[in-house]
């Protein structure tokens, strides 16, 4: 049976307007099952804890990246309950990446129930299954949505970007990987992620750097590159001469002043902020058509 | 017709990914890793790596540097151990000792320090003349018979 924990906040109430289809479909596929509603911030952890313990062995999480991300950090390391996920969120860069589009691919592909064991990082005491991001990225989550949707929101998208993009002014910050180097530039973006998820493309096919995260430092986007940054393309040190890559298990950054921090998508704490590899895994329903 | 002079090392057979340090970054401290680094800021410690060291020319090192391969378009201030190429770019500024199998200078660089050729290419070398030798002393027995 399934166990749906729906954030009825997200994506402005999104899922209010599509509870009846949704439902419907549901029982069409025969995936229907308990449906609870979240009230305030804690209560996704709380309600994910509970339906564990009611034995089911698929736990739902209707909402944007913060539902997922606050089911998931309940659900990591557990064998027996995987993860699915209804994209009905602000920002559902998680369930893109896994390849999961939108509510209604969503139902079919939990119908499906292909499940992968993925690998998580470690930010602060929390886990984070995509990337963190530390400065300008942080600052335009919010606009995400309108890169994905129709011509007008995208046109909205790019005069957004650009007037961030040239207000924006760098941070200070320090880096130390692995406690053997350490690095101090004026940043506009540190971007850190695990080889699936990097932004990084890798000149070798199966460069082993699967057990460590690539953090990606961007000291400086000229107006012209900003654009394309907001769409988070694949990036080569050719097409972006102003950045550093490095690849380590852990890397402890420090900022002059504290600073945002965002893991999956969603503001999680500020600087200063230890990130590193971690042995926890998390069994997700995804799609065939997956990214990662 | 004719071919363009290389400028670039041939990528390593490396088994890691590529590390970047871009300008106006300040890096301090020792660098390992088994994939291609490549430098355009400033690094202040120790570089160690199984592939291709590519310094640009706004890079400024205070440090030894060990590779496979090795080329320097901006300032090392350290030894170079290249196991394998070292070429100095028209740009490329050495202060310290280098060794390497194969040594590239373009016209335009600079270099103050000691310079040494692996032994192994060294032998490749003195090979033949030894296999030569041979085959005179024998044709040399041949005719005297």
């Amino acid at each position: 049976m399934y166990y749906y924990i729906v954030n009825p906040a997200a994506g402005g109430g999104k899922v209010n307007k599509i509870q009846e289809r949704l439902t419907e479909r549901l029982k069409r596929l025969g995936v229907f099952g308990e449906f609870v509603k979240s009230t305030g911030p804690d209560d996704v952890a709380k309600l994910a804890r509970l339906g564990i313990s009611k034995g089911y062995k698929t736990i739902v999480a209707v909402g944007g990246d913060g539902t997922i991300n606050e089911v998931m950090n309940t659900l990591m390391d557990n064998e027996k309950v995987a993860l699915g996920i209804i994209p009905t969120g602000t920002t559902n860069d998680l369930a893109d990446n896994l390849g999961i589009k939108d509510w209604y691919s969503a139902t079919g592909i939990l119908a499906a129930r292909k499940i992968e064991e993925i690998n998580l990082g470690k930010v602060g005491d929390r886990y984070f299954v995509t990337s963190v991001a530390i400065g300008f990225e942080p600052r335009i989550a919010h606009l995400r949505r309108l890169s994905k949707g129709n011509l007008p929101e995208k046109i909205k998208f790019s005069l957004s970007m650009l007037k961030h993009a040239s207000a924006y002014k760098p941070i200070k910050a320090y880096l130390r990987f692995d406690n053997s180097y350490e690095a101090e530039a004026e940043c506009f973006n540190i971007f850190i992620a695990g080889e699936s998820f990097s932004p990084i493309k890798k000149k070798q096919k199966g460069a082993s750097s699967k057990q460590l995260l690539d953090t990606v430092v961007i000291t400086k986007v000229p107006g012209s590159k900003a654009l394309k940054y907001g769409y988070l393309p694949k990036i080569t040190s050719v097409e972006w001469p102003k950045i550093s890559v490095f690849h380590s298990k852990r890397i402890d950054i420090e900022t002059r002043k504290p600073t945002d921090v965002t893991a999956d998508g969603q503001l999680i704490g500020q600087t200063p902020i230890g990130i590193t590899t971690s042995e926890k895994t998390i069994r997700v329903i995804v799609s065939k058509k997956r990214k990662i | 017709m004719f071919e363009k002079p290389k400028t670039e090392l041939a990528p390593t057979k490396s088994h890691g990914a590529e590390t970047i340090v871009g300008t106006s970054v300040k890096l301090k401290g020792n660098i390992k890793s088994d994939g291609d680094i490549i430098v355009d800021g400033v690094i202040t410690g120790e570089v160690k790596t199984k592939g291709s060291v590519v310094i640009g020319k706004n890079a400024n090192i205070l440090a030894n540097v060990k590779a496979t391969n090795v080329s320097v378009s901006g300032m090392v201030q350290g030894n170079i151990e290249a196991v394998e190429r070292l070429e100095l770019t028209e740009s490329g500024k050495v202060l310290g000792d280098i060794s390497a199998s194969i040594l590239s200078i373009a016209p335009g660089a600079i270099f103050t320090g000691k310079s040494q050729m692996a032994a192994s290419h060294q032998e490749k070398e003195i090979e033949p003349v030894v296999e030569i030798e041979e085959i005179i002393e024998t044709e040399k027995k041949k005719e005297e018979k």
